[in-house]
């Protein structure tokens, strides 16, 4: 499971950032899964429960998954657009599931029709809150 | 206490994805087409024939080379735990190409950050000798990401006789020291004093067996030689 590696990083940050805060341990983790990479949340959460035992302080975290809607920001005409899966083959989409970034080879603006614009939010995955004791 | 963040939780587990490599060395030339893929390429082949333990990564998103160079077929990663790199020839080998299926990907400052991040956090090399990484040119954002990611990684720079190619030399080795990164050695390509001009080095791309056969490869194994990786 390419999920494994990222569920494996959540534990890992919190425990990186319970170091920096004196934290002494975390007790809730709020991580954001965006549209784009397309992760399947209740694997995340099911890998998570098994890595989180490996990282001290952070065996006993919990975690609360929220999703986030892909957008994108056209560079060319400033058009804001979401993300149409529809039509879309299924390598493209787990290209982007392993490397969201190749959305720019597969996706266009809906206006202009340009390539080049900017993912402004839902990417994919990143931690928005962690609850921990002193 | 409840900490707002918003924070890429990637950055914290590359240092123990790569815990299992020995050596990590960026072939670097800062300007363009001096030959950093040719060479990034054939010294993962030939430390993989000498018995090393080698991988190659293509770092070049908005022009990835290595898999022309190496012939990528219908190889992929594996998914077990992250991806773990298909051996190409010998060489465990890491491209974004596996997902742009030959398309040009334009890729701006942050999103190659981003896509850099992606690529280290989920790769399994496991246990390797030595990681090659095939750098963009100029002292790009992904330069600099890897100086900031994976401080350890040390530099090989390839360079050509041309005046601008050695002016550009000067000012990089410079810029390393400041950012206190070991430089390995530097390899002149197109060069009697180094890597000579190879009019057979083109038609050998695509296949291994032939580039090792290659002027280019012998010449490469001295300065190999020369610089203690063997
Ligand atoms: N020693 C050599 N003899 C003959 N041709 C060479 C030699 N070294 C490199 N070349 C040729 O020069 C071109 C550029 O080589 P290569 O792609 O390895 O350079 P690069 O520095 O990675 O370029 P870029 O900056 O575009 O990434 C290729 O066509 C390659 O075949
Ligand atoms: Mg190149
Ligand atoms: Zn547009």
């Amino acid at each position: 499971m390419h999920e494994w590696a990222l569920s494996d990083s959540i534990a890992a940050a919190a425990k990186d950032v319970a170091k920096k805060e004196n934290l002494k341990k975390v007790d809730a983790i709020t991580v954001v899964l965006g549209e784009l990479q397309d992760i399947a949340g209740n694997i995340f959460a099911e890998i998570f429960e098994d890595v989180k035992k490996n990282y001290a302080g952070v065996a006993n975290a919990k975690l609360i998954i929220e999703s986030e809607a892909a957008k994108f920001r056209c560079l060319n005409c400033g058009n804001i657009f979401g993300l149409n899966r529809k039509g879309l083959p299924h390598e493209t989409n787990e290209a982007m599931h392993f490397l969201p970034e190749t959305a720019k080879l597969y996706i266009k603006c809906e206006k202009c029709g340009s390539t080049d614009f900017k993912i402004i939010q839902g990417r994919g995955v990143f931690i928005k809150e962690i609850k921990g004791d002193k | 206490m409840r900490l707002k963040l918003n924070l890429d939780p990637k950055i914290s587990v590359i240092k123990k994805r790569l815990d299992g490599v020995k050596r990590i060395i960026a072939v670097s030339g800062f300007k363009g087409g001096v030959g950093k893929s040719s060479t990034a390429c054939v010294l993962a082949l030939l430390l993989a024939q000498n018995g090393k333990k080698a991988g190659l990564m293509d770092l070049d998103f908005n022009g990835t080379s290595d898999e022309i160079i190496l012939g990528l077929k219908k190889e992929f990663p594996q998914e077990i735990e992250g991806l773990e790199p298909p051996l190409i020839s010998g060489v465990k080998f890491m491209t974004a190409a596996f997902f742009a299926r030959n398309k040009a990907v334009n890729l701006r400052g942050e999103e190659i950050t981003n896509a850099i991040l992606e690529l280290f956090a989920v790769t399994r090399w496991q246990n390797l000798d030595f990681l090659i990484l095939d750098m963009p040119p100029g002292f790009s954002d992904a330069a600099l990401d890897i100086i900031r990611f994976i401080p350890r990684a040390e530099v090989i720079i390839v360079s050509t006789p041309s005046a601008l190619s050695q002016n550009i030399i000067a000012k990089a080795k410079a810029a390393l020291k400041n950012f206190n990164i070991k430089i390995t050695g530097s390899i002149k390509n197109m060069s009697p004093e180094g890597i000579n001009f190879d009019g057979k080095l083109e038609a050998a791309y695509g296949r291994p067996a032939k580039l090792l056969k290659t002027r280019f490869a012998a010449d490469l194994k001295k300065e190999i030689e020369r610089l203690s990786l063997y």
